[in-house]
């Protein structure tokens, strides 16, 4: 518990952490706080309104079905951050396991492992996804299963290379000594000591996640209208560009700040729990 | 060898072992160098007896107890343990070896998880059945933190928490809750400043008469032996040169090698290009 306020206060301190942090921290909460921050129904259409500027009763305009575009970003916030979150965490789970299984067993296990690593790491990841969405009927669930699914092999071998290493402490060698359970071993010994790269690489996961699932959603293999995502968004303002400016612009602007705030609380972990890398 | 009567006393027996090590060939990969780190070693250890093994690094002294541990598979030779082959890597053989011997790295800092708290680290070596009772557990981890001279106030603390010479501490009274009969030290002072050194080795002496332990000490001083072992086995190039009592070693010493480590007064300072004793074949 200490050691989380410890860190907290640290990244903190960092500049481009805070920033990060700040940004995560509206968009989470804007998302989680939806219904109370916005009188409009983010699926309710109202025609008369359609494709209308921003102005003071609707900050960020409306869509070309007269819904407030702000509300839809919000709701949409929602989509792309639970299916960010969930899918990467799908994704570190069966990466963790997978590499702790393989970097600790070795020997013809870790072969098998790594070779299916290779070859799912060798097909070109977004047809892959484009094709397994395209076969099933889409939905959020779906998303984040084939997300999840196909994201965790850099995990896997991330956290391999990790335990190869623990493997070889002397703190494993002594619990090994002492005739501790190799299963007692992973959990304990040597799982915690792989958590920093994990975390590093699991945050910086859920930008890079959000971003493909606003392409599936943007590409209509996604999200299904009405329900809003933030490339649904994008891919409506797609149809008059230029005088429903509004639409795309600041769909994309959530994207682009939400995933660069990831990636600056990503990259500040990272200096922070490893100190091998940049120190600036 | 040990016959007899002697062997019940016995409690570690190392006969003609030899451990070699394959590296890649950066010439001929077909063709891997073979590293011959032990050759052909004989030792006797018997209980409540402490038997030092001086030598220069990378003379094969860690190897040897890697392989005494189970950790590295010997080449050629036998180990027993309390009259049991334990060479094999077998189930068994390592249960037994779990059971009765414990290490004490070199490195303090590296050998305690830094996930884990003093109490959890020390109650780990508890058996299953202390570890399932709480107080009894917290009872019996505090009374061998106790015995290295560490009290109630450190059990709640990080390993980076401690000092160098208080993490040896845990790491011995980690040992210890294991109740192994033979405590392997792998140069258990090197990382420590001096006065720690003499309060660590003061606290093995004290265990010693206390517990009535055994320990088999790897050191490159020589001077820190003759305060603890009875027995000192010196290696050179993997091999024993010379294997005498403490006063014997000291007045009157063998092997060429043996003088020139006395004469150094510590094994790292030996110039041992110009030793006159024989070289590796």
């Amino acid at each position: 518990m200490k050691d989380w306020y410890y860190l907290l206060k640290k990244l903190w301190r960092d500049k481009s952490a805070r920033i990060g942090m700040l940004i995560i921290a509206v968009v989470a909460v804007s998302a989680l706080a939806a219904p109370l921050l916005t009188p409009y129904e983010p699926n309710t259409q109202d025609l008369s309104i359609a494709a209308q500027a921003p102005s003071f009763s609707h900050p960020l305009g409306t869509d070309l079905y007269g819904r407030d575009l702000l509300t839809r970003l919000i709701y949409g916030a929602r989509v792309s951050l639970g299916i960010g979150l969930c899918a990467t965490l799908l994704a570190v789970l069966i990466g963790t396991t997978v590499g702790l299984i393989s970097g600790y067993a070795g020997g013809w296990v870790d072969n098998i492992l790594m070779r299916i690593v290779d070859v799912l790491l060798g097909f070109p990841r977004l047809f892959v996804i484009l094709l397994a969405v395209g076969l099933s009927t889409p939905s959020v669930k779906i998303i984040i299963l084939i997300l999840g699914a196909l994201s965790w092999m850099e995990i896997a071998r991330i956290v391999r290379g990790e335990v190869i290493v623990i493997r070889e402490m002397l703190y494993v060698k002594s619990a090994v000594a002492l005739g501790i359970s190799k299963r007692k071993i992973l959990l304990e010994y040597i799982l915690p000591n792989t958590t920093d790269v994990i975390t590093v690489y699991a945050t910086l996961l859920i930008g890079t996640t959000i971003i493909v699932e606003a392409s599936l959603s943007f590409l209509g293999l996604g999200v299904q209208p009405p329900d809003a995502s933030w490339g649904t968004i994008i891919n409506q303002g797609r149809i008059d560009p230029i005088n429903a400016w509004w639409i795309s612009t600041f769909a994309g602007l959530a994207i682009v700040i939400t995933v660069i705030g990831i990636n600056l609380l990503g990259d500040s972990l990272r200096s922070l729990l490893n100190p091998r890398a940049d120190q600036n | 060898m040990v016959t007899g009567q002697n062997r019940t006393k016995t409690l570690l027996e190392v006969n003609n072992l030899s451990v070699s090590y394959q590296r890649q060939n950066e010439f001929n990969f077909l063709k891997p160098r073979i590293i011959e780190a032990v050759r052909d070693v004989n030792l006797t250890v018997r209980k409540g007896e402490t038997v030092g093994i001086v030598g220069q690094s990378g003379s094969g002294k860690t190897s040897f107890l890697m392989t005494i541990l189970g950790f590295v598979k010997p080449t050629a030779g036998e180990i027993l343990l309390q009259g049991e082959t334990v060479s094999s890597p077998t189930r068994q053989a390592l249960g037994l070896i779990r059971k009765h011997i414990q290490p004490v790295f070199q490195d303090p800092d590296g050998s305690l998880n830094p996930h884990k708290r003093i109490e959890l680290a020390i109650a780990d070596a508890l058996p299953a059945r202390i570890r399932r009772n709480k107080s009894i557990c917290h009872e019996q981890v505090l009374q061998h933190l106790q015995l290295t001279g560490l009290g109630p106030e450190h059990l709640n603390h990080f390993p980076h928490q401690l000092s160098g010479g208080q993490k040896q501490r845990v790491c011995i009274a980690r040992a210890l809750a294991r109740e192994p009969g033979l405590l392997l030290l792998d140069e258990p002072f090197s990382a420590q400043d001096l006065l720690v050194q003499f309060l660590l080795i003061e606290l093995l002496a004290e265990l010693k008469k206390r517990l009535r332990m055994t320990y088999l000490i790897i050191a490159h001083d020589l001077r820190m032996m003759r305060v603890l072992a009875d027995r000192i086995a010196v290696m050179k190039n993997g091999k024993f040169v010379e294997i005498n009592t403490v006063e014997k070693l000291f007045r009157e010493p063998q092997h060429a090698y043996t003088k020139e480590l006395l004469a150094s007064g510590s094994g790292l300072k030996t110039n041992f290009h110009n030793s006159a004793d024989e070289q590796p074949k």
